[in-house]
């Protein structure tokens, strides 16, 4: 059950410690079968949504639904449906990895225990292990394989993939995320790993200093930020346009970027003796550009409709 | 959450082990011991006690190590948003939680205690858990919620023992200082066991932490703190209200579940009873036990000081660890003796008599007065003796005994009487016996209160009859008793103003000091005019009732004169008549009937005397006619004794375990109490 087609709608959500705003006005909505990713600079306030997401932190205000239901009203219903996996998440090291999942399992009213001794087998962690026994990123797969026991339509990773061997991201890329994603279930993922992202994520959202500054599908990102590059005669530079970010200008080049790009923009620039030309960015340079660019410059969240 | 439940469970098994451990420890250490060090009983009564006292710590150390963990591990270890994370209500949480830590608790202590109840048997005994285990149970349970409070609050296992070690030391000593200091807003000091109030803040801490589980999201806000120690305030506040409006309610309105009473008394002419009741009650209205620990123990609970409402039968007033209580006759005060405990507010319990008295206004249900009888914060300890009341209710006179001191014996060596108005003020103090007087002659042999209370008569052995006005009058003598021969002295013992203050009635004996056998007794009995005006010698034989009508214009005298049977005069003024007992009652001997009946006034001058024995209940009017009383009511005579007279004349009667109001007249019958 999703609410017109997304998995998790959040209206203006707000969450502040004290005088501290980790959330300002975050409305984002998460297209149910999507593979999402929210990035954002570190104290973004991603894991404070996620937090927000599973009622773990009560909003200050705004409202938030996943799967169609309302987070803090029916909570408990939410994480029935929701895998969730925490960046390093500690757990119980007394268990082994069988007690770990035999606990979940009693805490689900449905579990499949093949879909995790089958992820379990696959990154070469055995039952009897104990937890305490396990690297770190043992310990997170551990936590990513009983995270799916309960086959959630949900599954949120907070950082989940940082501290993974590339094998081990590797494996939980192809066999839970590709997997989830075929199965038309939605995975939001936060984290900084962006070239994991741009290789899975379909659906991208930037969080910078609790605002929700872009989300839209990736395709449409790339074709929206773009990086403009200007040759021109040292005695005739052009001007930066509105809401340009990362400008640099040298004798005869100016650069900047654009996260408004049409065709016509290029025809506006071009002149007595300059040549235009726009260039495509890696999504590792259109996080760092958009990033700067609300730290200089606050602006509402540009957000294409999906 | 059963998941969750097995998953504490097992988390802090470890507790469990070392509860077999310790009593394996214990064991070992007892029979260590036993084969080393004892040599005589008491020897190993010692050593048992020390056993005993080590499984009490033990047991008080896992019950906090139940509950220590259970979120300061969770919080210290990282995984409480794992734990939230789960499809599972934070009350759920909260709750398995909860049960899992109680499981451990009773599984670590029931490890302790079991094997040691089979292998120190000595130690069992000492701890005393027949009497003790309801409250070891609220004790362990107050221990528990406090620790599981502070780790709701707190993120360290060791932080959260150390907090609920210091919480509790401080919660007894806050505990105890209020018992003894007492609460005067509940309207009873100190009216309940700690017990009880270690029960509400046991709950208001398990709620306090289910609130702050509940609503302080990841416990990592600073904001948790408020909100903790706020709701346990409140919530605990709230709890005390609800309690002391019941146990108040309680003490008003409900009725003790009576099996057994003794020591009824109910003043002449009275509206109100006193008893001991031997029952089950929910509260009483004071303190049962000052030390700590005796809550809700039906040992010390059964035992309670009721004052009764004649008229309804309504419970005015229960309270315990009384002594000499007695209500005034317009029942509107009720005073008795307390313990020392019941002082120590004092600064210091050296300079306090033994006992100390309580008054109760039962009409304003508030206490007018409690402390040592004024006048006896000096140096000497006295023992209260006995209490009674003037026939208005104004004055209360209690009879105290300076005793000799332990090196001397302990015996008393002085008496004096203590007046006081009910709220202790005006004190006046009549002593009764000197122990540096050379003569007893002098000592006061018999007293009596004038008929509105505001003065007293004294009869010295001797026979100086006084009168004393009071507060603080002068002693003006009335009459002195005629001469006796030299070698013989007057023994006066009975002495009844009457109700009309006009006459004064005294009976005494005579006998020389050193009597023998062949040596005469003279006795006689007078009335005494009280304007100090004469005496009219009525009879020479020592009376044993003296009983005046309610008019005070007639007196009945009755006496057992050796070998005859008892006899009954009728004394008014310029008329003398005698009436011979026993005759009415053919079923009955002679000699039974002289020394078994009973005879108390009815009150009312043209209703005479009621009499109440085991040979029937019968009524002589003013002209000496005797009249049997109906069958019912004499049907109760072989069970029933006679109490006394109410303020309606009716006879109260008990069996120990019913009060009736008997009107012999009319013949009916009314349960009292209970």
């Amino acid at each position: 059950m999703s609410e017109n087609g997304f998995a998790i709608t959040t209206q203006s959500l707000t969450k502040r410690f004290g005088r501290k705003v980790a959330l300002n006005q975050v409305s984002a909505r998460v297209p149910v079968g999507s593979i999402y990713g929210l990035m954002g600079p570190n104290g973004a306030g991603k894991t404070t949504f996620v937090r927000c997401l599973l009622n773990l932190l009560n909003p200050s205000s705004g409202s938030a639904t996943v799967l169609g239901r309302d987070v803090v009203r029916d909570s408990v219903a939410v994480r029935q449906r929701v895998g969730h996996v925490a960046a390093l998440q500690p757990l119980w090291e007394w268990m082994t990895v069988a007690d770990l999942a035999g606990f979940m399992a009693g805490c689900y009213p449905r579990w499949k225990p093949e879909a995790v001794f089958g992820i379990l087998n696959r990154v070469g962690i055995e039952r009897a292990q104990k937890i305490q026994d396990l690297s770190r990123g043992q310990r997170t797969l551990a936590a990513l394989a009983v995270a799916i026991g309960h086959e959630p339509e949900l599954l949120l990773l907070d950082e989940a993939l940082t501290g993974l061997d590339p094998i081990s991201r590797r494996e939980v890329l192809r066999s839970v995320i590709e997997v989830m994603h075929e199965e038309g279930r939605t995975v939001l993922i936060t984290g900084q790993d962006i070239a994991d992202m741009e290789r899975v994520c379909d659906y991208v959202g930037f969080l910078v200093k609790g605002r929700l500054i872009w989300e839209s599908p990736l395709e449409d990102l790339k074709a929206q930020v773009k990086r403009i590059r200007i040759e021109h005669p040292a005695d005739s530079p052009p001007d930066f346009p509105v809401g340009a970010m990362r400008p640099e200008r040298a004798t005869r080049e100016t650069e900047f970027t654009v996260s408004s790009f049409k065709p016509e923009l290029l025809a506006s620039l071009a002149g007595a003796g300059r040549r235009v030309e726009a260039l495509d960015l890696s999504l590792e340079d259109i996080f760092v550009d958009l990033a700067q660019g609300e730290t200089n410059r606050p602006s509402s969240a540009s957000r294409p409709t999906p | 959450m059963k998941a969750l439940f097995v998953k504490e469970y097992r988390q802090g098994h470890l507790l469990v082990w070392l509860g077999f451990l310790l009593a394996a420890l214990i064991a070992v250490l007892h029979r260590a011991w036993e084969h080393g060090y004892v040599k005589t009983a008491a020897d190993l009564r010692e050593l048992d006690q020390v056993c005993a006292g080590l499984l009490l710590v033990a047991a008080g150390v896992f019950v906090m190590g139940g509950a220590a963990g259970l979120f300061a591990t969770e919080s210290a270890r990282g995984t409480l948003p794992f734990l939230l994370g789960l499809p599972l209500s934070r009350t759920r949480i909260w709750l398995a939680k909860l049960l899992a830590g109680l499981a451990l608790a009773a599984s670590a202590v029931l490890l302790t205690i079991v094997p040691n109840a089979l292998l120190i048997p000595g130690a069992m005994r000492e701890m005393g858990l027949r009497v003790y285990f309801p409250d070891y149970i609220i004790w362990a349970f107050l221990l528990f919620s406090t620790t599981l409070f502070w780790s709701t609050l707190l993120t360290r296992a060791m932080s959260v023992l150390l907090a609920s070690l210091a919480a509790a030391v401080a919660s007894l000593v806050g505990l105890v200082a209020a018992s003894q200091l007492g609460l005067s807003l509940l309207g009873y000091d100190g009216f309940l066991d700690i017990g009880l109030w270690a029960l509400v803040w046991a709950v208001a801490l398990f709620f306090a932490s289910w609130l702050t589980f509940r609503r302080a999201e990841l416990l990592q806000s600073r904001r948790k703190w408020p909100l903790a120690f706020v709701s346990l305030i409140a919530v605990g506040g709230l709890i005390s209200c609800v309690v002391i409006a019941g146990v108040r309610f309680a003490v008003r309105y409900q009725r003790t579940g009576v099996q057994q009473m003794e020591a009824v008394s109910v003043p002449p002419g009275g509206s109100v009873a006193t008893l001991w009741a031997y029952g089950d009650r929910v509260a009483t209205g004071r303190n049962v036990g000052r030390g700590w620990g005796r809550s809700g123990n039906s040992a010390y609970r059964s035992k309670h000081t009721i004052a009764l409402d004649l008229e309804t039968g309504r419970e005015l007033w229960v309270g315990s660890a009384l002594v000499q209580a007695s209500a005034s006759p317009d029942g509107r005060y009720l005073a008795a003796g307390v313990g020392r405990a019941a002082v120590t507010w004092r600064a210091s319990r050296r300079d306090l008599p033994t006992s100390a008295i309580e008054v109760w206004d039962l009409r304003e249900h508030r206490r007018a007065y409690r402390g040592p009888p004024p006048g006896l914060t000096d140096r000497q300890t006295r023992a209260i003796g006995s209490l009674a009341w003037s026939p208005k209710g104004n004055w209360l006179a209690v009879r105290a005994g300076l005793t000799a001191g332990d090196e001397a014996g302990g015996g008393i060596i002085e008496e004096a009487l203590l007046l006081m108005r009910p709220d202790g003020s005006q004190p006046v103090e009549v002593v009764l016996t000197k122990p540096s007087a050379v003569s007893e002659a002098n000592d006061i042999a018999s007293w009596a209160w004038a008929a509105d209370g505001e003065a007293m008569y004294t009869l010295s052995a001797a026979g100086a009859l006084g009168c004393r006005a009071l507060p603080g009058g002068s002693a003006t003598r009335i009459w002195r008793a005629p001469a006796v021969p030299e070698d013989y002295r007057w023994w006066f013992n009975q002495l009844a103003p009457s109700p009309s203050r006009r006459w004064i009635a005294a009976s005494g004996f005579s006998v020389p000091p050193h009597d023998s056998p062949s040596s005469p007794v003279l006795e006689a009995t007078w009335v005494v005019a009280a304007d100090g005006t004469g005496a009219v010698p009525i009879a020479g034989a020592r009376a044993d009732e003296l009983i005046w009508s309610r008019d005070g214009e007639c007196l009945y005298v009755l006496w057992h004169p050796a070998g005859r049977s008892a006899e009954l005069l009728r004394w008014r003024e310029g008329d003398l008549q005698a009436f011979p007992l026993g005759v009415p009652f053919p079923d009955l001997s002679r000699a039974a009937a002289a020394h078994m009946w009973q005879v108390h006034p009815v009150g009312l001058p043209d209703r005479g005397l009621l009499l109440w024995g085991p040979g029937g209940v019968g009524r002589v009017d003013a002209q000496g006619r005797f009249s049997y009383a109906a069958a019912a009511v004499r049907a109760l005579v072989p069970e029933y004794r006679f109490v006394a007279l109410d303020r309606r004349g009716r006879a109260i009667v008990t069996n120990d375990r019913r009060l009736l109001a008997v009107d012999v007249a009319a013949g009916s019958i009314t349960t009292i109490y209970p």
